[in-house]
């Protein structure tokens, strides 16, 4: 019982649309339950009538059969309406939720999980709570109503045959609980499978060049086929279920109106009940049992749409980022340096430790190259400063606080950053500068351009500052994404500029400009640079070996 | 195209043919109830309650088994599609993918399964289901009286007609949704992939207005699907309540008239609630169906891309002319002129490089040979033959390819090298990575050779990622080995000594390399200096330096950043 009200909670995906759904949806079930209640009445009457030969209650049923006709014909569109409107509006602003929460979350989240599998839940399951929405729960809601009007009507008629009947209907109802649990697993395993077929698919798209000059294709068919063959068997295990519990609730359906026909038929027979009597309690008995039936059936459905839900809710939750200190700092010196590392320890992951009770000085205005094998910590280094990730031991001050002071904003409008990949949004060369700073003329970007040695190529294309940059930018050469991104950086005018590797992929013309280029940004900056090339290492003012 | 699975469809048929047949029954008893009940007589009225238990228990039976061969349909069906789907997908040229957001390309396929997979599984057996309830239901009403039977039908021709006219419209409606989820996507893919640029350059005041204006634009596009859909309803409510209203009033004044008994007239009512219940659905049937086609059909188009177009002659391993031959090629990207009338060939085992400023055209080099674009004008040769005639996927076995940005499959560090050569053995795995000087750092890994790198090999740094694929290259043993900068993300001392481990194994293979410190080039037997999509020089170092050219000026500027005598 308990699994099926929590089931229920996915109402809560809906938000502040939950009510405006859930009216229109009661209304809608009020208005059909009603209508098919009265015209068990209105059929009972046209019986009684011919039975009887009585005309004027014949023709008096009729009129009132249709009025309710075209009532119906009214109501039903314009509910419909409202509580599909209120439904997609919901699950949009749900989409608009999930974005919310991935874009203050945790960096480690986004890099640990795969990105398929939260594109997966902000398609797949979104589109599976949309399913829920629009049948199973609007289902189940005017299944219940109808089906309760109907008992309390029975009651009103004859209470022996009411309570025979209620009697079944809860045997059933247990029958169908006990099938919950191994359907929601199913259902479950399903979606996973699901998610990760998508993973597979969007890896192997990704990596489409590779696949092929390395005539991968077979191989990644392979993989994928079995993922295929896996979904495929989990669905068919859980239709067993499904098979198994509809199957047994039809044949408790039917004992339970046989019940109703012998006891019904056998007090008509005896003159003790009318025949129209025995007619509308065949209408209520199967309005009520159905409920029975298809309440099981819908909140079994529902199980698999709140693993949906639960999936879409722990994207919701993702803690915040958050700069933290987990020591307290004594005093004893003074910090003077533009940047300090004291004693900072870090690993991603619970065992390796990527920096080791490490302490450096930066001072203010100078140029630093960091240097040394790869995967010692270089890279990692600037994701700290970058406020990406909280360290574990250790202090790390900029201009004499502790990161853990600063907000968020402040600390990153005081860092620029150009990665060793560049990334670019998906839009136009312009809209990948504007991010750097949104009110920059176009006078402004093309000297930043000219700056960042990219103007010329960027006047190459036709639609020359608006042309479209592609996915992650991969409609420009490597080189050009780079100068894209320097100038990005370049805009944003910060006094501290993290470089990582970002020069090591132009030829030598290109990379001397942009040496210059960078060179004249860093004066009166603070910078520390990523560096392999020796030459970035000469112009350097002082090198820290990691 | 799932006709494969037809004898799953025949089965549910017949399953449904019984279904429905029973559900007549089902009015049956209630009619004879009531005229029993008339009549008053006990004994067969208790004949009557046995002929009802049969029935219960073949009902409850079928019910199992019908849903169960209808799941085994469309689940299989299901499997087929995304099979072909797949298979389908990864046959496209790369052009497609140059085009196309790939996690675009995935979200679309995915949601369009899930609708047919949806339609497949719910809707499709009401094709059955549907005109088999509504023939034996008319027919056994025809013996009832046949006069009723045609009043009640006629109605419903013209409002199916309507409902299907107004079903057609609800397609467009649902296309223009499916393109708003996938604008939404790709700000998905945007702030997942790019999460630390987000965060560094503020992206969230513009992406904050471009997500409101989706959510705008979804809401909109939903509102005129739902009024679309809305008005579909209320001929479903007349289907199913008019038959009846009909059936009150004529079949009533012919059971007053005595026509046909009281308990006929209840027959023929929850008959035909059965029946026009079948046949109000039939809008809502059309409309799925419409969805589904209008998914079905643009996924079909979405995939519909001229495959890779290459013969099938073999390649000449015996070739012993210019390997490779560019004769008078053009090629045009776009609104960019990468190539612009390049003429050259390289010798069989010769090692050559290509040098010129980025985005000059020296990675579409290699792309062409590869077969991955059409160039419009000249011929590349490969092995004496254009390689249009080529077999393509034997001229790729040829070819391997460490560039920049190498990309790695979120598997084992293991697995990434072994899918260089899918027969390679344990030992000839781990020396590959040894010669790329990987091995080092492999071991050192928590899991060894079995850690995962990730989504495309994010948990390696650039230097471990880039060796790693050299070790894939090195295992591939292919015959013309590309290297795209494939030593720029290393720091020195890796640089030289697997620049030192290409070169022992370069024995009987051309190389081709593209490198912008020069410095690693100047060994090689011939270069070839690209700008702006032409050759301007050709030669080896020496001779270029004795020329005074470009190269002689490329050259310099570069080791102006060094000191001489130091190599970089």
């Amino acid at each position: 019982m308990k699994n099926l009200f929590s089931t229920l909670k996915i109402i809560n995906a809906l938000g502040r649309y939950k009510g405006k759904y859930l009216l229109a949806i009661v209304i809608s079930a009020l208005s059909n339950a009603g209508v098919s209640i009265l015209i068990g009445f209105i059929f009972k009457n046209v019986i009684d009538g011919i039975s009887n030969l009585d005309y004027s209650l014949y023709y008096r049923s009729l009129i009132y059969l249709a009025i309710l006709i075209i009532l119906l014909c009214i109501i039903n569109p314009i509910v419909k309406y409202i509580y599909n409107v209120a439904l997609e509006s919901a699950l949009a602003e749900l989409r608009v939720s999930i974005y919310n929460s991935l874009k203050k979350c945790k960096v480690k989240y986004l890099e640990q999980s795969h990105s398929a599998d939260i594109i997966s839940r902000a398609t797949n399951d979104i589109d599976a709570l949309r399913k829920a929405f629009k049948r199973e729960f609007l289902s189940l809601v005017g299944v219940v109503i109808s089906g309760i009007g109907a008992i309390i009507v029975m009651f009103t008629q004859n209470i022996t045959i009411a309570i025979g009947f209620i009697t079944f209907g809860v045997v059933s109802g247990y029958l169908v609980s006990k099938f919950a649990k191994p359907i929601h697993e199913k259902s479950k395993e399903i979606q996973q499978s699901k998610s990760k077929m998508t993973e597979y698919m969007l890896e192997t798209l990704s990596g489409m060049k590779t696949t092929k000059i390395f005539n991968l294709e077979e191989e990644m068919k392979l993989s994928l086929e079995s993922k295929n063959k896996e979904i495929t068997s989990l669905t068919i295990k859980r239709g067993k279920f499904f098979a198994l519990l509809y199957s047994a609730n039809t044949a408790l359906r039917w004992i339970n109106r046989t019940g109703v026909l012998i006891i019904g038929g056998y007090l008509a027979i005896r003159g003790i009940i009318a025949p129209g009597t025995l007619l509308l309690f065949a209408k209520l008995q199967t309005q009520a049992s159905y409920m029975f039936v298809a309440f099981g059936k819908f909140i079994s459905k529902l199980q698999s749409s709140y693993v949906s839900y639960q999936r879409i809710e722990e994207i919701l939750v993702l803690e915040q980022e958050k700069i933290v200190s987990k020591n307290d700092f004594i005093k004893d010196i003074t910090i003077t340096n533009e940047i300090v590392f004291n004693k900072v320890s870090f690993s991603y992951i619970n065992n390796t430790k990527v920096l080791d009770n490490l302490s450096f000085n930066i001072e203010k205005n100078k140029f630093y190259a960091l240097t040394g094998e790869s995967g010692t910590g270089k890279s990692t280094i600037i994701k700290l400063l970058l406020g990406l990730y909280n360290i574990d031991k250790g202090n790390i001050f900029i201009r004499g606080k502790e990161l853990h002071e600063y907000s968020l904003k402040e600390l990153r409008d005081l860092v620029t950053y150009v990665p060793q990949d560049a990334y670019l949004f998906d839009g136009t060369i312009k809209t990948n500068l504007l991010y750097a700073k949104a009110d920059a003329t176009d006078d402004e970007l093309n000297r930043i351009l000219k700056d960042a040695n990219a103007l010329e190529f960027v006047n190459e294309f036709e639609d020359g500052i608006n042309h479209d940059v592609g996915e992650g930018g991969k409609k420009l050469s490597g080189g050009q994404r780079q100068r894209i991104a320097i100038a990005r950086a370049m805009l944003k005018k910060a006094p501290i500029i993290l470089l990582d590797e970002a020069t090591s992929a132009l030829d030598s013309i290109t990379e001397d400009s942009v040496n210059k280029a960078i060179k004249k940004l860093m004066e009166n900056k603070t910078s520390i640079v990523v560096a392999h090339r020796k030459s970035t290492i000469k112009n350097a003012d002082k090198v820290i070996v990691i | 195209m799932t006709k494969k699975y037809w004898r799953y469809l025949f089965g549910r048929s017949f399953g449904a043919m019984i279904s429905a047949s029973l559900t007549i029954f089902g009015a049956y008893v209630w009619g004879k109830t009531v005229d029993l009940a008339i009549q008053g007589n006990i004994d067969k009225f208790i004949t009557f309650v046995w002929i009802v238990a049969i029935f219960v228990i073949v009902r409850s039976v079928l019910n199992y088994f019908n849903p169960i061969v209808s799941l085994k349909y469309s689940a299989n069906s299901m499997k087929l599609l995304r099979s072909y789907f797949v298979s389908k997908i990864i046959e496209f040229p790369i052009s497609f993918f140059d085009k196309n957001h790939s996690g675009d390309t995935i979200s679309k396929l995915t949601s369009g399964l899930n609708e047919v997979e949806d339609f497949l599984e719910n809707s499709i057996t009401n094709y059955i289901y549907i005109p088999v309830q509504f023939f034996v239901g008319a027919i056994y009403l025809f013996f009832i009286n046949w006069k009723l039977l045609l009043i009640s039908l006629i109605i419903i021709p013209p409002i199916t007609i309507l409902s299907n006219k107004l079903s057609k419209r609800l397609k467009d409606s649902s296309k223009k949704i499916q393109a708003v989820i996938s604008k939404s996507n790709i700000i998905f893919r945007d702030i997942i992939n790019g999460i630390q640029i987000f965060k560094v350059f503020n992206g969230e005041k513009i992406f904050d207005k471009k997500v409101d204006a989706i959510k705008e634009e979804y809401i909109t596009k939903n509102k005129e699907y739902e009024k679309q859909d809305s008005l579909l309803m209320p001929l479903s409510t007349l289907t199913r309540y008019l038959s009846i209203l009909i059936n009150f009033s004529i079949g009533g004044y012919f059971a007053l008239k005595g026509e046909i008994t009281a308990g006929e007239l209840v027959i023929f009512i929850q008959s035909l609630g059965f029946i026009s219940g079948a046949l109000s659905s039939i809008p809502r049937l059309f409309a799925s169906t419409q969805r589904a086609n209008g998914v079905a059909s643009y996924l079909f188009e979405m995939i519909d891309q001229k495959p890779e177009y290459f013969g099938d002659k073999p390649v000449n391993n015996r070739y012993d002319g210019n390997i490779i031959q560019f004769d008078n090629v053009k090629f045009a990207y776009k609104d960019n002129q990468v190539l612009n009338n390049i003429s050259f060939s390289i010798k069989k085992n010769s090692k050559v490089a290509i040098v010129g400023e980025s985005g000059a055209g020296k990675t579409t080099i290699f792309n062409l040979l590869c077969g991955f674009y059409q160039i419009q004008e000249g011929a590349i040769k490969a092995y004496g033959d254009d390689i249009k005639s080529l077999n393509i996927t034997q001229l790729r076995k040829k070819m391997a390819i460490v560039s920049q940005d190498s990309y790695l499959y979120n598997k084992s560090i293991y697995e990434n090298i072994r899918y260089g050569n899918l027969k390679a053995t344990n030992d000839e795995i781990i020396e590959a990575a040894k010669i790329a000087n990987a091995h080092e750092f492999i071991i050192k890994q928590p899991n060894g050779y079995q850690t995962l790198v990730g989504e495309r090999g994010i948990h390696l740094s650039g230097g471990q990622k880039q060796r790693v694929a050299i070790a894939r290259a090195i295992i591939n043993n292919s015959n013309i080995i590309f290297f795209d900068e494939a030593t720029s993300a290393l720091d020195n001392e890796s640089q030289k000594l697997v620049q030192d481990a290409i070169y022992k194994i370069s024995k009987e293979k051309t190389i081709i390399m593209i490198a912008h410190r020069l410095s690693t080039i100047i060994d090689v037997d011939e270069i070839f200096v690209l700008d702006k999509g032409s050759i301007v020089e050709k030669g080896t170092h020496k001779e270029l330096l004795l020329a005074k050219g470009y190269y002689y000026n490329l050259y310099n500027s570069q080791m102006a950043l060094t000191k001489v005598g130091e190599l970089v």
